[in-house]
C-alpha cells in the first residue's frame, strides 16, 4: 500500500549524501590540520 | 568626570560625607556621559526611525499589512538600534584606559556592570518609547494601552540591555567589534524578540485569548535568568 | 594532552557503526505507512540531532570547568567542542529542511527543535567568530567560555518561545515516536556519530593545545635542545615539564602574578 508520499528516494539519497560528506568532509579537516600543526611543530623542534 | 567629581566633593564640604553605593556612583557616572553625549542618542533615533520607515518598503502601501507587522518592524529597529547604542556605551571605558582604572576602585565590579546595564536600559527605553509615535504614525498601529506598551518596552529593553552590555564589554576591547557585538547578541535575544513582538503585537491587534500575561512572563523569566547570570561573568570578562 | 591513537580507532569504529546503521536503514529497515521511503532520512537526522546537543552539553561543561578551574587541556576541548557542535548543528538543519520539502512542502516550517538548533548555530558560529577575533589566549579563553555558558543557558527560553509561537500558527506532527521495529538502524547510528565524534573533538582538542603552545611558548631554539647532550627534547604538555604555557585560571588558582593584586586574592578590594 503507498504511504501519503510517494517515492521520495531523492530526497533521501540527498540526506544521506550531504551528511556522508559533511561528516567525512570534517573528519578529514580535523586529521589534516592536526597532521599540519604537528609536523610543523616537529619540525621546528 | 574629572570636573564631575570635584563639584561634588565641593558641594560636600562643609557637610557630613554620606557614603554613596558603588552601584548608585557607577549609575551616577554612566547617566551623566549618556546626557553629555546625548546628540548621540538623538542620531541612534534617527536610525531606528529611518530603520522602521525602510521595513514598511518590505511590505508594500498595504495598510493591512503594515499594521499587521507593525510589533515585530518596531522591535527590529530597537534591535537594530541597540547595537549601535551599546557599542557607544563602553568608548569612554576604552579611551586611555579608563576601565582599568574604574576596576582599580574599591567597588565590586558587579557594581560597574549594573550601573551601566541599567544606565543602557533607561537609553534603551528611551529609544523604544521614542519610535512608538513613529510607529503609530507610518502602520497606523496604535493602542489604548499605553502604560502595558511601556512596561512591554521596559522588559523588552532589559533584555537587550544585559546580555548586551556584558558583550559590549568583551567587543570594546577587540577588533572587528562592530561585527562581533550584534554576531554574538542576536541568537541570544531570540526568546525576548519573540516575547516582546508577541506582547506588542496582542496590544495593537487586541488580545482575544488574553496571552498577554502569558509573553509577559517570558519576557520576565528571560530578564531574570540574564541580569543575575550576567552580572556573576562580568569580572572574569573585565580582569586582566 | 595525549598523544596515543585512540580517536582513531574509536573514530573508525564510529565510521564502521554508521555505514552499518545507514545501510540497515537504506535497504532493510521496513517502510512508514505514511512517510514512505522519506522517513528514512530519520536514521542519520536524529542521531545527529541528539549528538549535536550532546557535544554541546560538553561544550558547557568544558565552559565550566575553565571557567572554574582553568587550564588549558580544557579550553582545548572547549574549542573543539564548539567547532563540531557548530558542524553538527548545521547538519541537523540541513537534514531537518531536506525531510520538511517533501513531508511539509516547504524548505522551512519553523518545527520548534529545528528552529532552535539553528538558533544554537548561530549563537556558537558566533563564538567561533569570538574565538577567532581574540588574540590575548586567556582573554579568548574567558571570554569565549563566558559566552558559552550564556547561550547554554538560552538553550531551553529559546526552545519554549519558538514552541509557544509556532503553536498558535500550526499543529504539526514531528517524528517525535518512532515505533519499535525502526530502533535498531537509529540506535546504531547514534553511536556511530558518538564515536566519531568523540575522536574528532579529541583530535581537534590536540590540535587546539599544539596552537595554544605555539602561541604561548614556543619550543626553545634548536641549539639549546641539542645542548642537552644526546638527550631527547622533553615532551611537550603537561603541567610538569618545562615549557609549558602557563596556566591560566580561576580565581583561586596562582598562575601569572595578577597585577594589582587582583581577583584571585578573593576581589574584596
Amino acid at each position: 500500500m503507498s504511504g501519503v508520499i510517494a517515492g521520495g528516494w531523492e530526497y533521501v539519497i540527498a540526506a544521506y549524501s550531504v551528511s556522508a560528506v559533511i561528516l567525512l568532509g570534517y573528519a578529514f579537516s580535523v586529521w589534516w590540520r592536526y597532521r599540519r600543526e604537528r609536523s610543523r611543530r616537529d619540525a621546528v623542534l | 568626570m574629572e570636573r564631575a567629581g570635584r563639584a561634588h566633593a565641593r558641594g560636600c564640604a562643609g557637610r557630613e560625607r554620606r557614603p554613596v553605593s558603588p552601584f548608585a556612583a557607577a549609575l551616577r557616572k554612566d547617566l551623566l556621559l549618556q546626557w553629555r553625549t546625548r546628540a548621540q542618542l538623538i542620531a541612534v533615533f534617527v536610525f531606528g526611525a529611518s530603520a522602521l520607515l525602510l521595513f514598511s518598503f518590505a511590505i508594500g502601501p498595504n495598510a493591512a499589512a503594515l499594521r499587521q507587522h507593525s510589533a515585530g518592524f518596531l522591535w527590529l529597529a530597537l534591535l537594530l538600534a541597540s547595537t549601535l547604542a551599546l557599542a557607544d556605551s563602553f568608548e569612554s571605558e576604552m579611551a586611555q584606559r579608563a576601565l582599568e582604572g574604574l576596576l582599580l576602585l574599591p567597588a565590586d565590579p558587579r557594581a560597574l556592570y549594573y550601573g551601566k546595564a541599567v544606565a543602557n536600559l533607561l537609553q534603551l527605553t528611551l529609544l523604544g518609547a521614542g519610535l512608538v509615535p513613529v510607529m503609530v504614525v507610518l502602520y497606523d498601529a496604535s493602542t489604548a494601552r499605553v502604560p502595558a506598551l511601556l512596561g512591554i518596552i521596559v522588559l523588552g529593553a532589559a533584555g537587550l540591555s544585559a546580555p548586551g552590555t556584558l558583550y559590549a564589554a568583551m567587543t570594546a576591547q577587540v577588533r572587528a567589534r562592530n561585527t562581533l557585538l550584534p554576531l554574538l547578541l542576536f541568537p541570544l535575544v531570540v526568546p525576548a524578540l519573540l516575547a516582546a513582538v508577541k506582547a506588542t503585537a496582542l496590544l495593537i491587534l487586541g488580545d482575544p485569548m488574553g496571552q498577554l500575561a502569558a509573553w509577559t512572563m517570558l519576557l520576565v523569566a528571560f530578564d531574570a535568568v540574564y541580569w543575575s547570570l550576567c552580572g556573576l561573568v562580568f569580572e572574569r570578562v573585565v580582569e586582566d | 594532552m595525549g598523544k596515543s591513537g585512540w580517536p582513531f580507532v574509536v573514530g573508525g569504529l564510529g565510521l564502521a557503526l554508521l555505514l552499518w546503521g545507514s545501510t540497515w536503514g537504506l535497504f532493510f529497515a521496513p517502510r512508514e505507512t505514511y512517510m514512505g521511503e522519506v522517513q528514512r532520512i530519520m536514521y542519520v537526522h536524529v542521531p545527529t540531532a541528539w549528538n549535536a546537543m550532546l557535544v554541546l552539553s560538553f561544550a558547557f561543561v568544558c565552559a565550566l570547568v575553565s571557567l572554574l578551574r582553568g587550564g588549558w587541556a580544557w579550553d582545548a576541548r572547549l574549542e573543539a567542542a564548539i567547532e563540531a557542535g557548530v558542524v553538527l548543528s548545521g547538519l541537523v538543519c540541513i537534514q531537518g529542511s531536506i525531510w520538511a520539502r517533501p513531508t511539509w512542502g516547504v524548505w522551512w516550517d519553523w518545527d520548534p527543535r529545528l528552529t532552535t538548533t539553528a538558533v544554537l548555530l548561530f549563537a556558537f558560529g558566533g563564538i567561533l567568530a569570538l574565538r577567532q577575533f581574540v588574540d590575548d589566549p586567556v582573554k579568548r579563553a574567558v571570554w569565549s567560555a563566558v559566552a558559552v555558558v550564556i547561550a547554554y543557558a538560552d538553550v531551553p527560553l529559546v526552545y519554549f518561545s519558538v514552541r509557544w509561537w509556532n503553536s498558535l500558527h500550526q499543529v504539526q506532527s514531528t517524528p517525535e515516536t518512532v515505533s519499535r521495529a525502526f530502533h535498531w538502524p537509529l540506535r546504531i547510528n547514534a553511536f556511530g556519530v558518538l564515536f566519531l565524534m568523540a575522536g574528532l573533538v579529541e583530535l581537534r582538542a590536540r590540535l587546539a593545545w599544539l596552537r595554544r603552545e605555539a602561541e604561548i611558548a614556543p619550543p626553545p631554539p634548536p641549539s639549546r635542545v641539542a645542548a642537552v647532550a644526546g638527550a631527547t627534547p622533553p615532551p611537550y604538555g603537561g603541567p610538569s615539564t618545562g615549557g609549558t604555557p602557563p596556566p591560566y585560571g580561576a580565581p583561586s588558582t596562582g598562575g601569572k602574578p595578577p597585577p594589582y593584586g587582583g581577583p584571585s586574592t578573593g576581589g574584596k578590594r
